[in-house]
């Protein structure tokens, strides 16, 4: 063991079974652990290898001089947002081994380190990123954590992010670091830079509580919009009924879109009844622990219409999601026929436990009440 | 509930001969029949024992329609619900069925291995067919194939029903029970436009009405997550099923805690939350979440089973006035709560309107109790019905009295039908219990030989002598047997004994064309009530049976089909102003027969019951099959009296005694209980009493368990055959009787009698 450490401080290089070795034996703990610092640095570890989503639309520069933030390069990625896969999204995941999507023994021990900090810009501001990321990869050897941040509106400067890692279990995390990227933030792509990714040991960081939102905390507010939270992920019931269009330009309320939402009452799925749930993240019926602090809110607001008047929706509804993470409270307003015109709603949350809220908005109805199908419109989803 | 088997003696006989005598006359010609009609036909073929004419149709069913039911199946993926969506597979439901009865057949003939490929047959390729059940339910003939299957293997027929979730028996503490008992609701908002469509209640304190509130009360939804009990019902996993399984569970926290966050509409979570806190003792909480239903929710909505719409605010309100009966010592009542719904009345929600006043709770006033009450000799007289020996009036203000031979008569009414165990119409072998005479004694077994078995050891002991069902009915207070379609064969004595020495009388019916009984139509589509030929030979069938029996001294009156509304081989569902038309024509026709007695509906609950109310002034009694739970039939009494000003009875109602998970006892004592709640709604819509004053009785259903419902019958059965507000959420066919067979040994004789049968000693002796 010893001569392992001596062989570690030598080669001033850190392994995985160095860092945990470090750890149990007399040398001091590492203070930082990168992730990239320049082209081919020695410091580097883990492989930008694991392209995710419409992976046709990025590309990858690991050696750009174009204003580096230290040393001779930093990194570049260009998404041109043309969803050459469908999906309307993409990212890249930062691997050890490369493309190890959890099949595989890999990872790093990162025990000790409480932060994660990278450095950002945009080629001209105003990117949005849709999530960075530090492990979350599953699969037979999944990461022990996942810690997210995001959206986030990039500078064209420089700008120093951080991911608060303390208290996370770091023991075995194969993909160190990731971005995801879509197509309705970035509608026309675009370019952005990271330099000096790495973890740091900092005492000083604090375990990071679960920070009240602050309001108006927007559910939707038009398509592409850095405010938006939540995802409208959960389709409920006869999902093959509906349509969602989250891009409808035609006569929105406010802004340059609004959602178009169709229920063909086909009863496609048998159910009889459909509706969707606006999740974070998407798809989480209660299984991750993601739920926002929503304490501040006394309401929900939103705007509707129906395409003919009448049509009837028979439930607008915040949390209710129960699982192993259950939103924290849940309040509606049922039911409530749709005028022709632009009619704003509001669900009273006063008296209401808003702390952990998965579900943020969800509406539903059936084919009894609509037996001809529904179209309508919302807009100006929020919390205020 | 829909039962043919009602039909008494005749069910049998008369179905099979209406399809002996269709298919003589429809021999010759060649066109192709449908798939319906091929399975009527081999269902008659069937039942008669026939295996080459049952083979025959069900053949041709299949040839000429499995293509057609390969791709319906394909088309599903899920089990078709509501009735129109049953009916557009009729290919794949007949197919599925004519395997049925092809693999029935084999099991007759003890070709169990032939049976069984059958059966697997439409186990593997025909699992969302459904059929109808002419007893008034649908099957799934997967589903009775598997258990075909269990019986040929095992011999039994119960198949295993493993628990779906958790089964630990607890109670409920609430950890947050609301400041206010019953809630000043005015304090925390504001009404708005009671009484009309737009009513609403618009809440200005939320968070001051959640603390009156309480766990599990709209708007409190908080309450129920910070409950110590709900943390821990999750970490135990009791929390894991779906809400629907856990209604009947002994579990009534977990139960509590799962619905109170349950993603159901607000209106049906409210209802069965306070169903579950009714069940665990907690009455003013589950007051509290009915209320909360009716205040917020009035327009809520479920379904019946039967696929027709289930109004949670009426049901609550309901609810609401027979817990206060109940629970006197809560000093409260509900007055002016009514929620009315235009275009209820069909199978349709999307037309409804909702007109809502949600009342208010007043604090009893013990010295309403001395007040005086009004009497028949008080009042005028506003309205005569008929003007024979028996005849209705209506006391101005007081409501409705059926006056026979000059004095008012309550309706104390049982269905009599004593089918001996083992004997099915399934299989032809019905008998007729005013001819049966096994011990040859020269009398009719059940009605004069009948023996309680008092000590239940199954046999006849010294002291149990044979007294009959007459006398036993008599001893209880039955006043009345209703028939549901004029006996073929009847032996008038009996009748006539039944009710100059027992006092019974009858209630006489006639099917007018339901399961196309007495028009003359083929099974699909059914009888049609715009079509000539048919109303010519129902009105011949009514016209036989006045002239038969209307100088009968038992005869109490007529009543016209038996939830034609429902349509099944009859189009009164699809054309319900055609049926009520006719039915209408019908009861002037009778009038002018036999101007003795009135002329009666039996319609289906409250299904179009403005339709009738507008179609048919000429019938005089609206009477409805009814089973609605423990607290009685809820708004029905105040909808015939708003839609057609009516005196009302009902044709049906009843409980089985069979709870799934208790002990045999504890049914009884559930049966026993719906039994009085049902009598005491009744009795308190009566005339002079405190509700709509409308009600002149009703009919038990039924006497004696009848063993051939569920299929089996030398079985007594205990499985579910339809979902409804029964003590475990379901019908169990096989066990509705006031009294039972024992072990069936000793029937037609032997009779158990239960403790609903004692119910009604009190109520009625």
């Amino acid at each position: 063991m010893k001569k392992l450490i001596v062989v570690a401080a030598v080669m001033f290089c850190f392994t995985a079974a160095g860092l945990a070795e470090e750890k149990a034996g007399e040398a001091p703990a590492p203070k930082e652990f990168v992730v990239y610092k320049d082209k081919g640095a020695k410091e580097n570890h883990y492989v930008p290898s694991g392209w995710m989503g419409d992976y046709g639309d990025l590309k990858s520069n690991d050696q750009a001089v174009d204003n580096p933030h230290s040393g001779t390069t930093c990194m570049q990625f260009t998404y041109t947002a043309k969803k050459s896969q469908g999906q309307g999204w993409g990212g890249i995941y930062w691997q050890n081994p490369a493309n190890n999507w959890g099949s595989k023994k890999g990872g790093f021990d990162l025990t000790g380190m409480t932060k994660l900090t990278f450095w950002a810009r945009g080629a001209k501001g105003g990117e949005k990123i849709q999530k960075f990321v530090v492990g979350g990869i599953e699969g037979t050897y999944p990461d022990s954590a996942k810690v997210e941040m995001g959206p986030l509106e990039l500078n064209d400067t420089w700008k120093q992010y951080t991911l608060n890692l303390v208290d996370k279990d770091l023991s075995y995390i194969n993909g160190g670091f990731g971005w995801t990227i879509t197509a309705d933030l970035n509608p026309e792509g675009c370019v952005f830079y990271l330099d000096d990714i790495k973890f740091e040991a900092d005492t000083a960081m604090k375990a990071e509580g679960r920070k009240q939102e602050g309001m108006p905390f927007y559910i939707y507010a038009d398509r592409g919009s850095i405010a938006n939270h939540f995802i409208p992920s959960g389709w409920m019931g006869d999902y093959g009924d509906l349509k969602y269009d989250g891009n409808w330009k035609s006569d929105p309320y406010l802004g340059d879109t609004c959602i178009k939402i169709s229920y063909s009452g086909q009863v496609t799925q048998g159910a009889r009844w459909a509706g969707i749930f606006w999740q974070n993240p998407a798809n989480n019926w209660g299984t991750q622990d993601a739920g926002f602090d929503l304490s501040k809110a006394a309401k929900l607001t939103f705007w509707a219409r129906g395409e003919k008047g009448g049509e009837r929706i028979e439930e607008f509804k915040v949390g209710g999601i129960m699982g192993e993470y259950s939103d924290s409270d849940t309040a509606s307003i049922s039911p409530v026929i749709l005028n022709k015109e632009w009619t704003q709603y509001s669900i009273d949350l006063k008296g209401k436990d808003m702390s952990y809220i998965i579900g943020g908005f969800a509406w539903s109805t059936n084919v009894d009440v609509n037996p001809e199908g529904a179209v309508f419109y919302l807009d100006e989803i929020k919390f205020e | 509930m829909k039962k043919l088997c009602n039909v008494i003696l005749i069910a049998g006989l008369l179905f099979t001969l209406h399809f002996a005598h269709y298919t003589l006359h429809k021999t010759f010609a060649q066109e192709t029949l449908s798939s319906s009609e091929l399975i009527a036909r081999a269902w008659a073929a069937h039942g008669k024992k026939d295996i080459e004419t049952t083979f025959k149709y069900t053949q041709e069913c299949i040839e000429l329609y499995k293509d057609r039911a390969d791709k319906e199946q394909s088309s599903l993926k899920a089990l078709p619900k509501a009735k129109d969506e049953i009916e557009a597979v009729q290919s794949l439901n007949d197919v599925a069925t004519a395997y049925f009865i092809q693999a029935e057949s084999q099991m007759r003939q003890q070709k169990l291995e032939e049976a069984k490929r059958i059966f697997k047959i439409i186990i593997d390729n025909y699992y969302y067919a459904q059929a109808w059940d002419m007893r008034g339910w649908y099957w799934q003939v997967a589903e009775v194939s598997k258990q075909s299957i269990k019986k040929i293997e095992s011999g039994s027929i119960e198949l295993e029903q493993k628990k779906k979730v958790s089964q630990l028996a607890t109670k409920i503490t609430l950890y947050d029970p609301g400041k206010e008992d019953f809630i000043d609701y005015e304090k925390y908002g504001e009404f708005k436009d009671i009484g009309t469509k737009d009513y609403k209640y618009i809440i200005k304190d939320q968070e001051g009405l959640s603390v009156a509130a309480g766990e599990g009360v709209y708007p409190n939804t908080s309450s129920v997550r910070l409950d110590p009990e709900f943390k821990k019902a999750q970490g135990e996993n009791r929390l894991e099923g779906n809400q629907w399984d856990f209604l009947h569970s002994p579990d009534l926290e977990a139960a509590f805690l799962k619905w109170a966050t349950a993603s159901e509409p607000q209106g049906v979570k409210l209802y069965y939350t306070g169903l579950i806190l009714e069940n665990a003792g907690l009455i003013k909480q589950a007051i509290k979440c009915y209320y909360a239903a009716v205040v917020h929710f009035p327009g809520s909505y479920g379904w019946t089973y039967f696929k027709t719409p289930w109004y949670v605010g009426q049901a609550a309100i309901s609810r609401i006035n027979f817990l206060l009966r109940r629970n006197p010592q809560l000093g409260y009542r509900l007055v002016d709560a009514d929620i009315h719904i235009i275009n209820g009345y069909d199978f349709h929600v999307a037309n409804d309107i909702v007109v809502t006043n949600p009342g208010k709770f007043v604090k009893v006033d013990l010295l309403e109790k001395l007040k005086a009450k009004p009497s028949p000799e008080s009042l005028n007289i506003e309205k005569r019905l008929g003007k024979g020996k028996v005849h209705l009036v209506k006391y101005e203000g007081a409501g409705w009295q059926l006056i026979v031979d000059g004095k008012p008569y309550v309706i104390k009414g049982v269905t009599y039908a004593p089918t001996k165990v083992g004997q099915s119409p399934d299989e032809g072998t019905l008998g007729n219990w005013m001819e049966e005479d096994f011990n040859n004694n020269g009398k009719a077994d059940g009605p004069y030989d009948a023996f309680v078995d008092k000590n239940k050891n199954g046999a006849q002991d010294a002291d149990e002598p044979g007294v009959g069902d007459f006398q036993l009915m008599k001893d209880i207070g039955v006043n009345t047997i209703r028939l549901y379609h004029h006996p073929q064969k009847v032996k008038k004595e009996v009748l006539r004994d039944m009710y100059s020495n027992y006092g019974i009388r009858v209630i006489m019916g006639d099917f007018l064309g339901k399961y196309t009984i007495g028009s003359g139509a083929p099974w699909s589509p059914g009888t049609d009530y715009n079509n000539a030929e048919h109303k010519k030979n129902m009105m011949e069938s009514v016209t036989n049976m006045i002239l038969e029996f209307k100088d009968e001294p038992y005869i109490l009156f007529w009543v016209l089909g038996n939830e034609n509304v429902y349509g099944y081989a009859c189009n009164a569902d699809k054309d319900p102003v055609a049926f009520f038309k006719f039915a209408n024509e019908v009861a002037k026709h009778i009038k002018s027969l036999d101007p003795e007695h009135p002329v009666a509906i039996a319609s289906g609950d409250i299904v179009y019951l403005d339709v009738f109310g507008k179609y048919a002034p000429d019938i005089d009694i609206f009477g409805a099959n009814a089973y609605r739970g423990n607290s009685g039939f809820g708004f029905l009494w105040r909808q015939v009296k708003r839609e057609a000003d009516r005196p009302a009875f009902i044709t049906e109602f009843g409980c089985s005694a069979y709870f799934e998970g208790k002990s045999l006892d504890t049914g009884e004592e559930y049966q026993a209980d719906y039994h009085r709640g049902s009598w005491e709604d009744i009795e308190s819509n009566m005339a002079f009493k405190e509700g709509s004053g409308n009600a002149i009785g009703g009919v038990v259903f039924e006497w004696v368990d009848e063993w051939w419902k569920g299929y089996e019958p030398t079985i007594h059965d205990k499985k579910g055959t339809w979902i409804g507000p029964f003590p475990d959420g379901t019908m169990h066919e096989e066990w509705l009787g006031l009294t039972a067979q024992g072990d069936g040994r000793l029937s037609p004789f032997l009779r158990e009698l239960r403790r609903a049968y004692y119910t009604y000693k009190n109520l009625w002796g």
